[in-house]
């Protein structure tokens, strides 16, 4: 086999790997237009409701911890079968006299967890957290997310169900006025929530559990071993643990919660070479154990598990794909004989073409969003800063070797809502009817 | 031409149509024209009797806004923002003056006292009875919001919603599209559709609805379940990977969850919630204290209790004399499709996508 044989095969397994990703975006998003939408959970408004703690991890979230705090406590679920822990770790700005200040004010409802000492980082926060708290099950948001007064209800009726292990909401951007990016971004989130999380819901397959607007059952979460405080990601690891021990995880779409999205490229940057990280770290414990096809699982969630474990890593794969396809045409290779040509499509319609227009074009038409769609070929730029800075992420050795001694540590995703008052921006939750 | 300026023209053209697909990108950037958050949905379908509140705030608040003659005796007008209506205090056959040549109604009807109806009547816009309200027969309504008691006559539609602040009453073969509410009980006949509806009690023909479960036989009445071959514990509950029979009189203590077809048998007594992911069977007179759950169908027999919500993503059918959910803990019946036998008392929602009917 000569040297350019190899590349040619090399290039062969790239270009099968993104036919496979984009087979699985088309399956997504057609299973959206035609597909039946699955949802047995959301209808249902009165019932027993379980004991919830409201988890809420802060490290110097002085700008939005106040609002957050505000929308919880005018949830509509009843007062009495909720109460909100604020879980602040180490904050060094005013995060801790906000939290305690709620708590003087709302004795009961708010129940803070300050800690001083232990890992830092958000898994571990969590489990100090949930070791001291009697609830049935644990939300968990961020603290810059607007939670809507049904929202606990909606995010909590799933557990109804035995077998379901955590619940997933939709995050929905708020300040998309402000940038490019923000645009770029909500036109993401909607793809990627509206089409891939609710069309894994309704094949059946694995919704993951995306680490906040969503929530975990104690039993499951106990069954499984808590939170692991040296994951990376500890959202995408709990949702792996639950579905390889026999849980469910439930997508929600209508579950909906505001969030701020980032505003710069470089917080962008980190954000998703932390998600990256994190991703890849499940994709080495969890991927080979999900291959060997538990039989509990059917053969599509497993491969739907692989595929959504390894993501992260098409990025990498396609720009060895650029750079093999280069070097098979510098080596001679006659393009007429087709690799090269395949791969273009390949790619092409992986990160270019399908992600970027139908994906996200469908997920805009069924939020009946109009005029923000004609952004889409901008998405191109957001596609490639993601190749890229993914790519380096995947590349680097957080991503694939244990975690050092320090362990994980809080990475911060920067705040951008002005002052710390109630509310500034988004619109009432409750300023729209059905869609 | 000369050759650098055709060259400059050509770049420029093959530029301008490159960037052509670009211009609308560039224009909602420049000038952003769809850059409001997605709304959200903030009260959701659960909230049954929204839009009867709804309404009632805004008659209200319109009314409110005239003249002090129109809120005396009978009156034909016009609500403050142009909404035709009127207003029967004395007089039922007032509303045949107001009705249109094919004799439907186009006006907001508010009835300030109990009122009966021959039936037949049609009302475009909603129906605001501030007393006891008994419709005729074969009545079509957009939409009737009751501050006492109200029933509708047999054969009647409802297109929109329906609530009463007391007992809503429907007789035999309506169709009640939309939300069906009531703030103390509802009464349905035989023959009756719906898609949702929410009371603290919701009863098809006679029944009455529980406080509690009904108490548990000594234990020593139960079979003790064997735990089949394929299953396994999972925290709180066991787990059966086969299809699965549960043989008359076992106690069951936890949860269940069966990843095939589930039969329970008469008598038995699960202590937690079941899930199936296959249909589930309940036959006559077994009790499950918490939810009732598949991926398929459920048919509930004759006599059975059930504590918590029943959920299907298929057919909920529930045998005569079933109870779901009591008085003190309400909760919720939601599937594609629910069929309620005669007997059935649902204490709290019972939600469908694709519609529900009452029949022996």
């Amino acid at each position: 086999m000569t040297p350019r044989d190899v590349v040619a095969l090399a290039l062969w397994v790239v270009v099968a790997i993104l036919v496979i990703y984009t087979i699985r975006h088309y399956i997504f998003t057609l299973n959206r237009v035609f597909g039946r939408h699955r949802q047995p959970y959301v209808d249902i408004g009165v019932a027993d409701w379980p004991v919830v703690a409201v988890f809420v991890p802060c490290h110097n979230e002085e700008r939005v911890i106040a609002g957050m705090l505000e929308a919880l406590l005018a949830s509509d679920y009843p007062a009495h079968r909720y109460h909100i822990v604020p879980i602040d770790d180490r904050s060094t700005d005013r995060t801790r006299a906000i939290i305690e200040d709620f708590a003087t004010r709302y004795p009961g409802r708010v129940r803070p967890h300050l800690r001083d000492e232990g890992k830092p980082g958000k898994a571990a926060a969590l489990l100090d957290a949930t070791s001291r708290s009697d609830a049935e099950i644990f939300l968990v948001f961020d603290a810059d997310y607007l939670p809507g007064p049904n929202l606990l209800r909606q995010l909590v009726a799933p557990f109804l169900d035995p077998e379901v292990g955590a619940t997933m909401g939709r995050v929905v951007p708020h300040n998309l006025n402000r940038t490019l990016l923000t645009r770029l971004l909500d036109l993401e989130r909607s793809g990627g929530y509206q089409v891939d999380q609710q069309a894994r819901m309704n094949l059946d397959l694995i919704p993951q559990y995306g680490g906040t607007v969503g929530g975990v059952r104690r039993t499951a979460l106990l069954d499984v071993g808590n939170w692991d405080d040296d994951s990376l990601a500890e959202d995408t690891d709990m949702t792996y643990r639950l579905i390889l021990r026999g849980w469910r995880v439930v997508y929600q779409n209508r579950s909906e919660c505001y969030e701020e999205v980032p505003e710069t490229w470089p917080t962008r940057i980190r954000q998703i070479q932390r998600w990256a990280r994190g991703h890849n770290q499940c994709f080495r414990r969890y991927g080979f154990r999900l291959l060997r096809f538990p039989s509990h699982l059917r053969v599509g969630q497993v491969l739907d598990g692989v595929l959504l474990l390894g993501v992260f890593a098409v990025a990498p794969v396609l720009l060895l794909g650029w750079a093999l396809a280069t070097a098979l045409y510098f080596m001679g290779y006659p393009v007429h004989q087709g690799i090269i040509v395949l791969f273009a499509v390949a790619s092409y319609a992986t990160l270019g073409n399908f992600a970027a227009f139908f994906e996200v074009a469908t997920a805009a038409r069924l939020d009946g969003s109009r005029n923000r769609i004609r952004l889409l070929p901008f998405l191109a730029l957001g596609f490639l800063v993601n190749l890229l800075a993914i790519s380096r992420a995947t590349l680097s050795r957080r991503s694939w070797l244990k975690v050092g001694p320090g362990g994980p540590r809080w990475e911060k995703t920067e705040r951008y809502r002005p002052g710390n008052g109630p509310r500034n921006g988004p619109p009432s939750a409750d300023a729209g009817g059905p869609r | 031409m000369s050759e650098p300026l055709a060259v400059a023209l050509l770049l420029l053209g093959t530029l301008g149509w490159v960037a052509l697909p670009l211009l609308p990108a560039v224009l909602e950037l420049v000038r952003p024209t769809d850059v409001d958050p997605l709304v959200m949905v903030g009260r959701d379908n659960a909230d049954i009797s929204r839009f009867a509140r709804h309404f009632r705030e805004y008659a209200m608040a319109n009314l409110t806004r005239l003249p002090s003659e129109a809120l005396r005796g009978d009156y034909f007008g016009k609500l403050a923002d142009g909404t035709h209506f009127v207003r029967v205090a004395r007089l039922t056959h007032v509303l045949e003056r107001g009705a249109l040549p094919d004799g439907s109604h186009d006006r907001v009807v508010i009835l300030e006292h109990p009122t009966e109806l021959r039936g037949h009547e049609r009302f475009r816009l909603e129906v605001w009875a501030k007393a006891a309200f008994h419709g005729g027969p074969a009545a079509t309504y957009r939409a009737v919001l009751g501050e006492t008691g109200v029933r509708l006559g047999a054969r009647s539609t409802v297109l929109r919603w329906v609530h009463a602040t007391g007992v809503l009453d429907v007789m035999p073969e309506c169709r009640l599209f939309g939300r069906v509410s009531s703030e103390r009980e509802i009464r349905l006949g035989d023959g009756v559709e719906f898609q949702r509806m929410g009371a603290p009690a919701v009863i098809v023909g006679q029944g009455t609805p529980p406080s509690a479960l009904p108490a548990m036989s000594p234990p020593a009445s139960y079979a003790v379940m064997d735990e089949p071959e394929r299953s396994r514990r999972l925290g709180d509950h066991l787990r059966v990977e086969t299809d699965w029979y549960l043989p008359p009189h076992t106690l069951v203590e936890g949860h269940l969850v069966v990843a095939g077809r589930l039969h329970v048998s008469p008598g038995v007594r699960i202590r937690g919630s079941v899930k199936a992911h296959g249909p589930l069977e309940v036959d006559q007179g077994a009790i499950i204290e918490g939810s009732v759950v598949s991926r398929d169908g459920i048919r509930l027999g004759a006599g059975c209790a059930v504590g918590g919500p029943v959920i299907a993503e298929g057919t909920i059918e529930i045998g005569s004399g079933t109870s779901v959910g009591t008085l003190v803990t309400p909760t919720t019946v939601t599937g594609r499709r629910v069929r309620l036998a005669p007997g059935v008392v649902v204490c709290g929602h019972i939600v469908t996508e694709e519609g529900g009917v009452t029949a022996a």
